[in-house]
């Protein structure tokens, strides 16, 4: 088996361009999800690797072999939709072996990995049924039993859960994981739910706007985001991010800052360097801020909001026009009161201008 | 790379029947491949012919001569626009049109407000109204007809038992008029109750259940939810109804067959009159492309109506 | 105290529904029941409501009776055969050729096809006398005038664009997924169609054919001057029975309009839930 590539494609819809210039490549054996805002191209993308879609410009590979110009009757791809796809007229049965026939299986061989599959899924009850008789779960399952009685070149879910409810959806999650797993072909998911692509993804591509803005582990886009599009978009609750300037970029030390506060970093931490005079962001995450005194301090914070969240709360500080967000299991100040957030020892994220991330030494690249 | 793979093989290679075959099987190709059938039985029954005519129109053609036709440009347009006979059956056309369109949309407005409810038998009744769009002109105008005979309709029965005389309602031109409208306003009105009724049941529940809880009187509780949501039908309605009654052929040729005199002749009638009872097929068709004219503007008009209303409900 | 909706009445409602329903019905139910009236009590006055009903009107439609007491079958067999069958024809024949137009039109988004679709439109929407010169010349000339053919290949052009405009509603109601994932399964395209689109439309192509079935069975105006003797349909032989008000036998002729109704009416009640998308060609689909 073979890896899937996807190489520079270019997907425009006349004037419109969805997909542009992405690279991708996904390992026999490895998942990748493709997260994003709705509207990012995502889909587009899985569609193009499904031949549902044409490709303006590029090339899409199965191991090695070009197949852009294929249609997806003969790419031997198996997707699972978001509105399940099944075929209404048929009973479940017949749509879980439906991809067998294009495979010229034996009777008894479809017969066996029909039973493998409903065994797996827990779809022996419903074999007979029609897709209206099945309850939302059940139809997900379809879908998915559906898909992965092939052996296909590749697997492509799209928003595989979104239609689930939360329970379904954390079981489901679980399942599809494991799954996965066993199968060993590059497997492509598209959601726009991070959590479903922190848990489900080996990794994670971050889309925004028909481009790609980060490919890594789930791990590494969630602790070195590339920049501040995806440092917002990943991780709840969303990070801080504040915007200031680089004050001063010297031998040994780096300050970064706004009116209200400097910031200063050890320059030996910097693999990438700031220039001095040009906008900065910084970011730190909320749970790596406190109200207990230590490390860098925000003074004149107003609290505008207090969330519960179970254990702990999230505090919504308003400090200086910028939002400055603090998880804290403490008590919640009064509203309006004026506090100090700290930022203990953690290290901030920094990004330059273009809201590019400055490298860290020490970062896995 | 990308340029050459969307050649087809039937040019690149050889030109067999394989090839050709091929060639034709191509994606992009499918899409025209299956509509052709239907443009061409289209083109060749409706639209040649049609061309035909249209040039017919400039030419004083007469089916029973065997006389070479003689072109005459837009003399026949001129004549008929000129014609004062001409302007008088767009006037009762018109005026079929007016009354008949108008009287749909009280009564269909009406019965759709009767059935906009749930109740018991609602499903029989409701047939009971919409069957008369369903018939057939010649059994709509065969039932009105009797309806309207002097001496054994029901019609004149009625009358006659107020007034003490017999009542003829074809002899007088108002009456007759009154009496094509009647008729396609019985058998047109379900059309209207059916598309405003299909406004009215699109009103969601929770909509009426926000104005009662904000204590809306009936009144505004019609004009800011129910209206907003029928509005665009009845326009509909009213608009297809007049494309439709503008055509009036048959109903006319059966209950009245143009008369008293030439008081309900429609277009329609005249043109069939011109072009199969006097065999002046050059001017009929040419007459035929001034209501032609008309129907095209109503027409782009109600696609316009139509595709707004989609893109409303599309946002 | 209860709760009524305000979308619910009662029998109260029914009953005035009912009043006005009937009242609405009237014309159709006096055309029935004088089919069931001997000739003195169709011509009687004042009209009577309540009679001994009597099936010879409809015995007088079908045999005629010689002066030696033999039935006779009459006219009325043909022209109601010539109905089903030149309506089935062309209405069977429009069906393939609209649904596979209508398929591509919903499927294959080409440039040109809105214009492709206001053109079928416009056709349809043309008033009768405009198309039935050039057709009426157009079939003299191929001597087309009177035969089946002639009027069924014309009908079939009638049919097409209301075909074509209601199954592409029903085709763009469908959710592409479902063909998409056929496709990735390895379905050629016609497969997709054959196994996966069309059952999903099998109630949309039924209302299509009986509503086209419909329009071609109460089709008048080029019957009338289209057919010949021998392919007469039930239309032109009604009207040709009503030319002056004296002599007609307006039992005999209820009669025959009530037979010529009855399948229309059944086929309206089937297809209560589809009549708006029929009479607006699919352009309201509620």
């Amino acid at each position: 088996m073979s890896a899937l590539t996807v190489q520079r494609v270019t997907k425009t819809f006349g004037d419109f361009t969805a997909v542009s210039d992405i690279d991708l490549t996904v390992a026999e054996d490895e998942v990748l999800c493709l997260l994003g805002p709705s509207g990012c191209g995502k889909t587009t993308t899985l569609r193009m690797i499904a031949g549902l879609e044409s490709v303006s410009q590029g090339q899409i590979l199965f191991g090695g072999e070009e197949v852009s110009a294929k249609p997806a009757q003969h790419r031997n791809v198996a997707m699972a939709f978001q509105f399940y796809a099944l075929y209404p007229d048929l009973t479940v049965g017949e749509n879980l072996i439906f991809p067998l026939a294009a495979e010229g299986l034996s009777k008894a061989e479809t017969q066996e990995r029909l039973d493998g599959i409903a065994d797996t899924l827990h779809l022996d009850s419903v074999l007979q049924r029609r897709p209206h008789e099945l309850s939302e779960g059940e139809k997900q399952r379809v879908a998915v039993g559906r898909c992965i009685i092939r052996r296909p070149n590749a697997f492509l879910f799209d928003e595989p859960l979104s239609r689930l409810d939360v329970a379904l959806r954390e079981d489901m999650r679980g399942s599809i994981r494991r799954i996965l797993a066993t199968l060993n072909r590059p497997t492509v998911i598209v959601t726009h739910d991070q959590l479903e692509a922190m848990t489900m993804g080996d990794r994670i591509a971050v889309m925004r706007d028909g481009r790609i803005e980060q490919v890594g582990t789930p791990q590494d886009v969630f602790d070195h985001p590339a920049n501040t599009f995806v440092a917002g978009f990943i991780g709840t609750p969303q990070m801080s991010l504040l915007d200031g300037r680089c004050l001063d970029a010297g031998e040994t030390q780096v300050t970064v800052g706004t009116d209200q506060m400097r910031w200063t970093l050890p320059a030996s931490r910097f693999a990438d360097m700031p220039r001095t005079g040009e906008a900065a962001t910084v970011g730190f995450r909320p749970r790596a801020a406190s109200l207990t005194p230590g490390g860098l301090a925000l003074g004149g914070c107003r609290l505008v909001l207090s969330e519960h969240m179970g254990a702990e709360k999230l505090l919504h500080f308003d400090w200086h026009g910028q939002a400055v967000r603090v998880l804290t299991q403490d008590d919640a100040p009064q509203i309006d009161e004026i506090c100090t957030v700290y930022l203990g020892d953690a290290a901030p994220h920094v990004f330059d201008n273009n809201g590019i991330r400055l490298r860290m030494k020490g970062d896995r690249q | 790379m990308t340029s050459d793979m969307h050649l087809p093989p039937a040019f690149t290679t050889q030109r067999s029947a394989r090839g050709i075959l091929q060639w034709l099987n191509a994606p992009e190709r499918r899409g025209p491949l299956l509509v052709a059938p239907a443009i061409l039985t289209l083109f060749l029954v409706n639209i040649l012919p049609l061309l035909w005519s249209f040039g017919l129109s400039f030419f004083n053609y007469r089916a029973n001569r065997q006389a070479a036709p003689r072109f005459d440009g837009l003399d026949n347009y001129g004549d008929l626009l000129t014609d004062d006979r001409v302007w008088e059956r767009f006037v009762t056309t018109g005026m079929i049109v007016a009354g008949s369109v108008g009287l749909q949309l009280i009564i269909g407005f009406g019965l759709a407000l009767l059935f906009a409810k749930k109740f018991p038998l609602r499903r029989i009744l409701l047939m009971l109204v919409l069957t008369p769009m369903m018939l057939s002109f010649v059994s709509v105008g065969i039932f009105f007809k009797l309806f309207y005979d002097p001496s054994l309709g029901l019609l004149s029965w009625i009358v006659g038992q107020f007034t003490g005389e017999p009542f003829a309602i074809l002899a007088t031109p108002a009456g007759a008029i009154s009496a094509i409208v009647i008729a396609d306003a019985w058998m047109w009105s379900p059309f209207v109750m059916l598309l405003v009724l299909a406004g009215l049941v699109s009103v969601p529940d929770y909509l009426y259940e926000a104005a009662h809880v904000d204590r809306a009187s009936g009144w505004r509780r019609f004009r800011t939810i129910t209206l907003p949501y029928v509005k665009g039908l009845i326009l509909l309605a009213l608009l297809f109804r007049t494309i439709e009654t503008f055509k009036t052929f048959d109903l006319v040729y059966l209950i009245t067959a143009g008369g008293p005199g030439s008081a309900t002749e429609t277009v329609a009638v005249y043109a069939y009159r011109l072009g199969f009872q006097n065999f002046r097929t050059s001017e009929a068709s040419a007459l035929a492309y001034l209501i032609l004219f008309v129907v095209i503007v109503l027409t782009s008009l109600y696609l316009y109506l139509v595709n707004r209303r989609d893109a409303e409900a599309a946002s | 105290m209860t709760f009524r909706k305000h979308n619910e009445g009662g029998w109260g409602q029914t009953l005035v529904s009912g009043a006005i329903g009937l009242i609405y019905f009237a014309p159709v139910f006096w055309m029935v029941l004088t089919a069931f009236k001997t000739r003195q009590d169709a011509l009687a006055i004042p009209p009577k409501l309540f009679f001994t009903p009597t099936l010879e009107n409809f015995r007088a439609v079908f045999f005629d009776t010689t002066s030696s007491g033999e039935l006779v079958a009459t006219d009325a067999w043909l022209y109601f055969v010539n109905s089903a069958f030149i309506a089935g024809a062309s209405v069977l024949l429009a069906l393939i050729l609209g649904t596979l137009a209508a398929y591509a039109f919903s499927r294959y988004p080409l440039r040109g096809n809105d214009t492709y679709l206001f053109i079928i439109l416009t056709t349809r929407m043309l008033p009768p006398i405009v198309v039935i010169i050039p057709i009426f010349l157009l079939f003299r000339l191929t001597g087309l005038s009177g035969t089946y053919i002639g009027i069924i290949l014309l009908y079939t052009s009638f049919n097409l664009p209301f075909s074509i405009w209601m199954m592409k509603s029903f085709f763009d109601d469908l959710d592409r997924e479902v063909e998409d994932s056929a496709r990735m399964d390895g379905s050629s395209d016609w497969a997709v169609f054959r196994r996966i689109v069309l059952p999903q439309v099998a109630a949309g192509l039924a209302a299509t054919m009986v509503f086209a079935l419909i329009l071609t069975w109460n089709e008048f105006i080029f019957a009338l001057l289209l057919t010949g003797t021998e392919s007469r349909t039930v239309p032109v032989a009604l009207a040709s029975t009503v030319g002056g008000s004296v002599g007609v036998e307006w039992g005999k002729l209820s009669a025959m309009i009530t037979l010529f109704l009855i399948p229309v009416v059944i086929v309206t009640f089937v297809l209560q839930n589809q009549l708006l998308r029929g009479v607006t060609f699919g352009t309201i689909r509620r």
